[in-house]
């Protein structure tokens, strides 16, 4: 669509159809186009619908973007821009260009404040456009401020009230206020409302947004200064986002970025395959010490993948809720590993059990293969009790120490685990194998 | 938060605590209290904190606050509701229990409820609510406000406001701050926008939550198919059935179904134990299936010190393609109709690219490895080499191609794809790794 408009060379049509485009569907199709294309779209664009572009496509292409305009475009584009989506896209730029355009800015310039924190900081995706009202304001002159600055702010829902020393006081709903019957002063209709501080993790405010229901929520540091809000639909974007990145780390998958050619791709994904690779080294290495069972008692390897599999299972249970307990700051992590590592017991004993009656009745009619059914079921059956126990404690060990270490969890628990479970399931089954079938 | 209220506070200084106390945060403390407790803080809270505070409970002990209130009181919290909320409460209790409730409920919030029952379950119109303020095309600015501020019930959303015609079909909508600082004598129409964004009430709850994301907007009208509007989508609704949704799928890679921080160890073992017990009876069948080459792994015991691995490379690129499929369904909204090529083809390529890379290197890792550590029987390392090569070249590939068509079959037929990531694929891989291993071996070997 966008394209042939382009072709065409039809200046009004094209103009029109800019303005009237949605920038978030200027954006899709912005990206399928090639540079001279682009190009001739920017030219036509006003800054204001250019400002909304850039802040719709991915920060890594934005900032590509912006680096194509002169420095006191980029300012004018960054102004027009939500502070928070400014400042995601000026930490993609090279330092120097970061530092020229900030420079320019100016001292007072909402961006230079956000980018100071650290993107897992609420105050990282902060905006500023809400009316503050004043507590001694009579509530007439508070309306004809919201009235006076709307045009400026995103909503007017919810109008936050705080003292000439920017110290934080509460919230009125817009209706509350207009309500209100004048003579009367704000403070009389303040309202308890949720807060957030500006250092708390942003998974935190994220969650509180959502249990309170709310629209905004104020942000503020620890002299209790009002410093900005994070809006529903940030908290939206981030939940999405980091969701999606939970899911990822938990199937070892790389970040994954859209319209990546698939060698990219395929070579984003090739160090965990290869790191999963190597630690296979130490299995075999376990495997090996136990050659002699084995070459005895060939039957057993074919159980062997049950074994690996079933703890496999359980501690990818228990790693997950580890893991969404540490990334939502849940209080009770130890009740948790307790519950975790009894549910093991648990389950361990049902598997096995099961497992030691199959794997009787299997025996019983191959028994070309053994000569010793029993023996062999009861090793499979308490392999499987002790590793499934097992499990659980070495999945939530590691992630909660890699926490400790302040190295993310989510990321590097799932090779560590994989391999100590591996090799401490081998350790238990081929152990009792030797020690209960070694005579044979 | 954890809090604990001494209830033995005076009324007077008991109601001073809880003013501070947020409606979510009270709820948390509400399945902690006795009977007299809770018969307490709810004579002693506002409506509206009690009408927050219900919304968040769980279907039983709504219903056990419920049996603490009069019936005027009852009234006037279903009175006080969101019809979306109210649908939701209404739709986990039992038949008995609604139509008990029912007599509480003034006619029109009954006739509201009845129709948001009759929608069906994923669409949009399941999740949208009806407290709305929709304007005439007609009225003037000052009627505009009225209706927003003075005649608007205290749950309705006022963010926005909908414009209808004569008849009732919607044609633009109107933010609230542009309706308060417009001067009296505008006309409606120069302050209204007419390219909203919006969704049919049939359309999927997916298109619904897609619109409101992609667009940044607060609340979405839901329209039928002759343009009347019919309800809202708000974004608040849409954040809880996002997260709905992405736990879901999380859980199910994780394989636990349903997990809850408060659920005991025996709750915990009831769910996760028929998964398990799955994949324990397939490996078991496995197993027997796998006897045959009984003969093989006797004379060839270096054999099993590779198998770990070869099922783990399976999996693991099985696990990679999966989620990349899962995520592209929900992202990308495939519909069940057109399946995608370019996922496919790309997918496919990164499969067997990958599947290639670690053969090789898994063949050099073998050498290397039997090389340092001879074993009894004296096989050569390239030959045992070459047979993993083979075996973990074919096996990732079957495994990456599952990854990809299993969650995709799967939407076609309407199923979740993130079922796909049970036990039974892992299963289904292993099967297929260790017959490809052994009976290669078999070949090479015996």
């Amino acid at each position: 669509m966008l394209k042939q408009l382009i072709e065409q060379k039809d200046t009004q049509v094209l103009k029109a159809f800019l303005e009237d485009i949605h920038a978030h569907d200027l954006a899709e199709l912005f990206t399928d186009l090639t540079q001279e294309e682009k190009e001739t779209v920017y030219s036509y664009l006003s800054s204001e619908k250019l400002a909304e572009l850039v802040s719709y496509l991915e920060a890594e292409e934005a900032a590509d973007i912006l680096t194509e305009f002169d420095l006191d475009k980029q300012v004018e584009l960054v102004e027009m821009m939500e502070p928070d989506d400014a400042a995601d896209i000026i930490l993609e730029l090279e330092k120097d260009e970061q530092e020229e355009l900030l420079d320019k800015l100016g001292e007072d310039s909402e961006v230079k404040e956000l980018i100071h924190y650290n993107e897992d900081e609420t105050g990282s995706a902060m905006t500023n456009l809400f009316v503050v009202v004043n507590p001694e304001m009579d509530v007439k002159q508070a309306t004809k401020k919201v009235i006076k600055e709307a045009s400026d702010v995103e909503s007017i829902n919810t109008i936050f009230v705080a003292d000439e020393h920017q110290h934080y006081l509460g919230a009125i709903p817009l209706k509350a206020l207009l309500k209100a019957k004048t003579p009367l002063e704000v403070q009389a209709i303040i309202e308890d409302y949720p807060i957030a501080y500006d250092k708390d993790p942003i998974s935190k405010t994220v969650q509180a947004i959502r249990n309170y229901g709310i629209y905004e929520m104020p942000v503020i540091n620890e002299q209790h200064e009002l410093l900005g809000m994070i809006t529903l639909d940030d908290a939206l974007d981030i939940y999405q986002e980091e969701a999606q990145e939970d899911f990822e780390k938990l199937a070892a998958l790389p970040e994954t970025e859209e319209d990546m050619s698939p060698l990219k791709t395929a070579l984003h994904r090739l160090p965990w395959l290869l790191i999963l690779l190597l630690i296979s080294l130490p299995i075999a290495l376990v495997t090996r010490q136990f050659e002699h069972v084995l070459a005895a008692v060939a039957i057993l390897v074919v159980f062997q993948p049950l074994i690996l599999d079933s703890a496999g299972n359980v501690a990818t249970q228990t790693l997950a809720v580890t893991l969404q307990m540490l990334a939502s700051h849940e209080k009770g992590l130890w009740t948790n590993a307790f519950r975790e590592i009894a549910t093991g017991i648990i389950n361990g004993l049902a598997i096995g059990v099961v497992a030691f009656i199959m794997t009787n009745v299997f025996a019983f009619f191959n028994s070309s293969l053994t000569t010793e059914p029993l023996l062999i079921s009861m090793v499979v059956g308490f392999s499987l009790w002790l590793t499934v126990a097992l499990a659980p404690l070495i999945a939530f060990m590691i992630p909660v120490t890699l926490h400790a270490l302040k190295f993310d969890p989510a990321a590097a628990s799932g090779p560590f685990i994989t391999t100590l479970i591996d090799v401490a399931a081998l350790f238990i089954y081929f152990g009792l194998a030797t020690l209960m079938l070694g005579g044979i | 938060m954890k809090r604990t209220i001494n209830f033995k506070h005076t009324d007077e200084q008991l109601k001073k605590i809880f003013k501070p106390i947020l409606a979510y945060d009270l709820a948390l403390l509400y399945p902690n209290l006795d009977d007299d407790e809770r018969k307490r803080m709810l004579s002693l809270i506002g409506l509206d904190k009690m009408t927050d505070m219900f919304v968040e409970l769980d279907s039983d002990d709504q219903l056990d606050l419920l049996s603490h209130l009069e019936d005027q009181r009852k009234r006037s919290l279903f009175r006080n509701m969101q019809s979306d909320d109210l649908k939701e409460f209404m739709e986990d209790i039992d038949a008995t229990e609604r139509e008990h409730l029912y007599q509480h409920l003034s006619k029109v919030k009954a006739k509201t409820l009845d129709l948001l029952l009759a929608y069906e379950e994923d669409t949009a119109a399941s999740i949208m609510s009806t407290d709305f303020i929709a304007v005439r095309i007609s009225d003037t600015i000052k009627e505009a406000t009225d209706k927003v501020i003075k005649e608007s019930k205290e749950q309705d959303y006022i963010d926005t406001v909908f414009v209808l015609d004569q008849d009732d079909h919607i044609i633009g909508m109107i933010d609230l701050k542009d309706l308060i600082i417009a001067r009296s004598n505008t006309a409606l129409p120069k302050i209204m926008f007419d390219d909203f964004q919006f969704v049919y009430a049939d359309e999927s709850i997916e298109k619904a939550i897609q619109t409101v994301v992609d667009y940044d907007r607060n609340a979405i009208p839901v329209l039928d198919r002759d343009d009347h509007l019919v309800g809202i989508v708000t974004a608040d609704d849409v954040f809880d059935e996002i997260i709905e949704a992405s736990e879901s799928d999380y859980q199910k890679l994780a394989l636990i179904s349903d997990h809850e921080s408060s659920s005991s160890s025996w709750e915990r073992s009831k769910k996760r134990l028929p998964w398990l017990m799955v994949s324990v009876v397939l490996n078991l069948l496995i197993a027997s299936f796998l006897s045959i080459f009984e003969a093989t792994l006797a004379e060839v015991t270096a054999l099993v010190l590779f198998q770990p691995l070869i099922l783990g490379m399976a999996g693991n690129i099985g696990t990679q393609s999966l989620a990349v499929t899962i995520l592209g369904i929900h992202k990308n909204e495939m519909d069940s109709q057109n399946i995608p090529k370019d996922h496919v083809i790309k997918e496919l390529f990164i499969g067997l690219f990958n599947s290639v890379l670690l053969a090789l290197a898994a063949f050099v890792f073998v050498t290397t490895f039997l090389s340092f550590f001879p074993t009894q029987d004296q096989q050569l390392p390239y030959q045992l080499g070459l047979v993993v090569l083979i075996a973990v070249f074919a096996s990732m590939f079957i495994s990456a191609l599952m990854g990809v068509f299993v969650p995709m079959i799967f939407h076609r037929f309407k199923q979740d794809p993130a079922a796909a990531s049970g036990p039974i694929m892992t299963t289904i891989n292993d099967l297929v790794a260790l017959v490809i291993y052994f009976g290669i071996a078999t070949l090479a070997f015996l």
